[in-house]
């Protein structure tokens, strides 16, 4: 007993004959508090034994009872991950102590039954499970969300008695994680005892939040924070792709990459490489296949748009050491157990510490041993951003993680899934909605305003417009009815819109490619709005080249020749506030050990950083370029730096700031709307990381004295929602919101999509709604996820009130960290000019001085 | 919308309006297309929750061409409603716009649209010009059409536009629901590019002539006005960092279009 806590019978007996060397830190702690029934947070690194760590116990005690000749086949412990294959990977990992335990007792089969229910799973596997739940369910948020909308469900959930929620670091920060808290109080208010949460997490920082997010309000959580056993922190190598005397050019950079890739796969049994999206895994994928022509199949793909069986396959073939690489763009992030890999390869940047530590350790998955890592890096501001992100993921400095509140598009949707099981009172339902972590300081108008946003009801403001005596409603498609506090779906097809739409997760679009006449595949439309005609793209293997994007439908003709590279080096430009905090810091201070001499910023990059020769002379170059073109902002200055834009004269404006992207974002808008005010024309803001650039229209210089108007820190919060309101921000997050809500449906019946797709939803439905009724709870929630999701004011405010140096300096060109941070950022216009004096003066530009004038 | 429209002149005394119409003051005509009435009921109707709009949007633009008082009929070429498929509420709002346009002494004429179902004649002919659909081809040689929703969408300033040669008058949406066919294009329909086809953009009160439509596009990019589509034939695969970010910016501008 002493060295197996709490375990019995014969549960302990398979554990002890599996594991003699005991159990790890993460089980001796977590065993004795989950079988006590107590609320847990397990905090503990990627391979220390998690799994078993939350599911051993509960088992026990199914043994227990079994033994008893207690077991009812009745559901026990749902167990929810955010993504489907960990859900299977899981499975696995448990069929395996089961199996043995059981064939340790000469047993027929497991008394103990698990299953799996996500979107992979068949209709008919769905009903067995309906009909014969298992006492395992493994699912994810939102087929739990619908099971949770069916009837049939109902009387399942009354003897349950756990909730495990794995990964919960990454559904804490995102809307599915509110979504998901919901579901969790749904399913404790339907148990007949208030079951065991049990959150696990490999990284998170601080844990209170998440221990919150986990329980609500009203419940007690422990935090377990074990370490990981008998191994050191990650050992993260970055290296350069170019040298310090050349520019980055993609083809040679990329040809030096699968070199850099082939050397690292040759030197290891198995790598993992991350390339951030799915269009470069394919490709590296393709290209690294082609340069192996004896074994082909030794390298592999995985990324979400891929088959589910294939992706099984690859993780399997992996784990059995079959495989030696598989390149991913981010889908094995998560703790899917793919065995033993030796090296995580990271191309281009992670973003943040979190997801660093995530990806590196998916190398040394395996208890005792510590995850090897190596970042490559393409340009010099990727290195730079490798360089201090892996620092900081060795000192362990994980981002905090900070849950949405009371997000109304997610509490729409569980409504409508509320009143898809049965009818409603709308006092319990706000009452449980108080209880859960996400909704904790809900307001009753709030949810009030959506029930009546659901039921049709919302009214116009005075004035709006009137709608004659006997018109037709004011909205169409109510999803409820309302009478007396109680509520329940219209219809049937209510229920069909719901299960077609269920879910949070906000995927871009995707537009059809037809070329020939025939559809050859999908593009993401944010891809697509960016290719230009005769930019030429890889699909499937083929080339094609672009002709026209007509709404949801690009038209392009098949080519041959040398297609473009997906956008790779800025694919992830951005980074977490925290690392564009030490980004600024590391420039600041790479200048100073510079001023004495290249030989101590070598050897302090070196000694700091680990950084080999090759790359620090790219961070020499970069750093001695900015400071002959310009100067390294520090701290207390704001840089401004103008040059001309190729367009007319225009002048681009790169505003340096040591912010995250957030608190950036904060000030562009107010400076845009400042200036914007003052000029009454359009004004286009880039914003990125570490700064931002304003390009002003012909003829506008700005003067020091404009700029210190328009860096001022009073009213900046006014000035702020200025540049919102007149940017398309918030229209383009309506769209999601929108689609959250179940406002618009993206996957309509019969699978028919409109022309002009969610598009039409910012253009048109947004500012309808708001013409229709401004204090439309759908608009809150805008503009709550704009101000606090997306900005940062505070952080903003507060550094432009330590009265930063304004520095304005003229160049001819672009300085270098300008290119590298600012200037790569994808513009946005600030309208201050009427759609109608823009096309006049488009006009005269075209058609010279005479205008034709109407007769 | 400002009342005091002014008419651009068009082909054989057809003057353009800013609205999106064309009026014949000899014939007392006025022809609008694709006026798509009952556009929410239809969105309604495989789900979204929508406010609805179309009607008042309608007659509010069809306010400032009704007080100039020159026309007794209105044609719409085509597409008056959404869905053919029977809605009450669509019904209910055709009815209000004739009796809308009837208080006014208009007389409303449907020209059949792929939209339409059966309601609506194959065409009309006014003043030697024969207004259709243009969903099908027709053999006449001075027609009015609708259909192809064309706008003027250039440096994220977007304008309904009328396309009006001597044969040829193309008529844009007269609802703003449609996404449009944007005249600034590189690749254009054959039919654009033939029938010597001007382009008129519409201001919220006049009309601003911007050529040829089948040039457009090449003067466009001469006059490199920002945001104006690039010349085809330029890859994005070129290889120093600046020249690739200038490029991204040209691509981003105009993807930020609506």
């Amino acid at each position: 007993m002493s060295s197996v806590p709490t375990l019995t019978g014969p549960v302990r007996d398979w554990f002890q004959s599996a594991y003699p060397d005991g159990p790890t830190e993460a089980q001796r702690l977590a065993w004795p508090n989950i079988a006590a029934d107590r609320h847990t947070l397990l905090v503990s690194p990627t391979g220390t034994g998690k799994t078993l760590a939350a599911f051993l116990s509960i088992i026990d005690r199914l043994y227990d009872q079994h033994l008893a000749n207690k077991l009812t086949p009745t559901l026990r412990c749902v167990y929810v991950s955010p993504l489907r294959s960990l859900g299977y990977d899981i499975e696995r990992n448990l069929n395996a102590p089961l199996d043995a335990i059981r064939a340790q007792l000469e047993l027929e089969s497991s008394p103990i039954r698990i299953g799996v229910r996500t979107g992979d799973t068949s209709a008919s596997l769905r009903r067995k499970l309906r009909d014969n739940p298992p006492h395992i369910l493994i699912t994810t948020p939102e087929s739990l969300s619908l099971l949770l909308s069916q009837p049939v469900w109902r009387s399942h959930w009354n003897s349950l008695t756990h909730l495990i929620v794995d990964e919960i670091h990454a559904l804490v920060p995102t809307k599915r994680g509110a979504d998901l808290s919901v579901s969790l109080e749904r399913l404790a208010s339907l148990s007949a005892n208030d079951p065991t949460r049990i959150g696990l997490s490999a990284t998170c920082n601080p844990t209170a939040p998440v221990a919150e997010y986990l329980v609500g309000p009203t419940r007690k959580c422990d935090v377990l924070e074990a370490s990981r056993t008998g191994s050191q922190g990650p050992s993260i190598d970055v290296q350069s792709l170019i040298a310090h005397d050349e520019e980055p050019y993609r083809g040679l950079t990329y040809r030096r990459l699968l070199t850099r890739l082939k050397t690292a796969i040759g030197q290891n049994r198995t790598t993992v490489v991350f390339a951030n999206t799915r269009a470069f895994t394919e490709k590296i994928t393709h290209d690294l296949r082609a340069e192996n022509p004896l074994n082909p199949e030794s390298i592999a793909a995985h990324h979400s748009s891929l088959d589910a069986t294939r992706r099984r396959t690859v993780e399997a073939a992996l784990k059995e050491g079959a495989i030696r690489a598989v390149v991913t763009s981010t889908s094995l992030e998560l703790g899917v157990d793919i065995g033993q890999a030796d090296l995580s390869v990271l191309v281009g940047l992670p973003g943040s510490v979190a997801r660093c530590l995530q990806r590196v350790g998916r190398a040394g998955h395996q208890p005792g041993q510590s995850p090897r890592g190596l970042l490559l890096a393409a340009s010099p501001a990727e290195l730079v951003g490798a360089i201090v992100t892996a620092h900081a993921a060795q000192a362990g400095a994980v981002e905090p993680l900070r849950p949405i509140c009371n997000p109304l598009d997610v509490l729409a949707q569980q409504l409508i899934g509320m009143a898809c099981a049965g009818e409603c009172s709308s006092d319990d339902v706000f009452a449980l909605l108080r209880k859960s972590g996400s909704m904790a300081t809900l307001s009753r108008a709030d949810f009030d305003s959506v029930l009546d946003f659901l039921a049709g009801d919302l009214s116009a403001p005075s004035g709006a417009h009137e709608p004659e005596p006997g018109a037709a409603p004011q909205w169409t498609s109510p999803r409820i009815w309302k009478i007396k506090g109680r509520w329940g779906v219209r219809s049937t097809r209510v229920i069909r819109w719901f299960r077609a739409n269920v879910g949070t997760i906000t995927s871009e679009e995707s537009c059809r490619v037809i070329a020939g006449g025939r559809c050859v595949g999908m593009l993401e439309s944010a891809y697509a709005d960016r290719l230009m005609p005769g930019d030429r793209f890889v699909l499937d293997g083929h080339s094609f080249e672009f002709r026209r994007l007509d709404g949801p439908i690009v038209h392009a003709n098949a080519s041959g020749g040398e297609p473009a590279l997906p956008r790779w080096s800025s694919d992830r430009q951005g980074l977490s506030a925290e690392l564009a905090r030490d980004v600024a810091h590391f420039r600041v201070a790479a200048a100073e050990q510079l001023s004495q001499g290249s030989a101590a910023l070598t050897y302090w990059l070196r000694h700091t950083f680990g950084i080999d020769s090759v790359a620090s002379n790219v961070v020499r170059a970069l750093i001695e370029a900015q400071e002959r073109e310009s100067e390294i902002p520090t701290h207390d200055v704001l840089l401004v730096e103008e040059s001309p834009s190729g367009e007319f004269g225009r002048l681009i404006y790169a505003f340096h700031a040591p912010l995250g992207r957030a608190a950036i974002e904060a000030l562009a808008r107010a400076t845009s709307a400042r200036l914007g005010r003052k000029f009454g024309r359009d004004i286009e803001v880039a914003i990125a990381d570490l700064g931002w650039a304003l390009t002003m229209p012909e003829g506008v210089r700005l003067s020091r004295e404009d700029l210190a108007v328009a860096c001022e820190p009073s009213s900046l919060m006014g000035d702020v929602l200025d540049g919102i309101d007149r940017g398309e921000l918030p229209a383009r997050r309506f769209r999601h919101i929108a689609a959250t809500a179940l406002m618009v449906l993206r996957n309509p019946e019969g699978g028919r999509k409109r022309v002009g797709g969610m598009h039409w939803v910012s253009r048109r439905l947004y500012p309808l709604v708001k013409a229709a009724c401004p204090s439309h709870p759908l608009l809150r929630e805008t503009e709550r996820e704009v101000l606090e999701d997306c900005l940062d004011t505070r952080s903003a405010h507060a550094w432009l009130e330590t009265a930063p140096e304004i520095r304005l300096r003229s160049l001819h060109e672009p300085s270098p960290f300008a290119v590298a941070w600012i200037l790569a950022s994808e513009a946005e216009p600030i309208r201050f000019e009427s759609a109608d004096s823009a096309l006049e003066r488009l006009h005269a530009r075209l058609v010279g001085a005479v205008e034709r004038r109407p007769a | 919308m400002s009342d005091q429209q002014s008419l651009a002149p068009g082909p054989d005394g057809w003057l353009l309006a800013p609205a999106g119409a064309i009026i014949h003051r000899e014939a007392r005509v006025a022809v609008i297309a694709d006026v798509h009435l009952g556009y929410e009921w239809s969105r309604g109707h495989s789900g979204d929750i929508v406010p609805a709009h179309s009607l008042r949007e309608t007659l509010a633009g069809l306010e400032g061409l009704t007080s100039l008082g020159c026309f007794h009929q209105l044609m719409v070429a085509g597409d008056l409603v959404e869905s053919p498929l029977p809605c009450r509420k669509t019904e209910h709002d055709v009815a209000a716009f004739e009796q809308w346009l009837d208080s006014r002494g208009i007389r409303l004429r449907r020209v059949l649209g792929n939209h339409d179902g059966t309601r609506g004649e194959k065409a009309i002919v006014v003043a030697g010009w024969t207004i259709v659909h243009g969903h099908v081809k027709h053999r006449a040689s001075k027609l009015i059409t609708g259909h192809d929703h064309p706008v003027l969408s250039i440096a994220g300033v977007r304008s309904r536009c009328i396309l009006a040669g001597p044969s040829r008058i193309i008529l844009p949406a007269f609802t703003s629901n449609a996404a449009g066919r944007n005249v600034a294009e590189a690749t254009l329909p054959k039919h654009w590019r033939n029938h010597d086809l001007e382009c008129w953009a519409a201001t919220g009160n006049r009309m601003l002539n911007f050529g040829r439509v089948d040039s457009l596009h090449e003067r466009l990019a001469g006059a490199a006005i920002a945001g104006a589509p690039a010349v085809p034939g330029r890859s994005s695969n070129s290889g120093p960092t600046r020249s690739r970010i200038v490029l991204r910016r040209q691509g981003a501008r105009k993807s930020s279009q609506p």
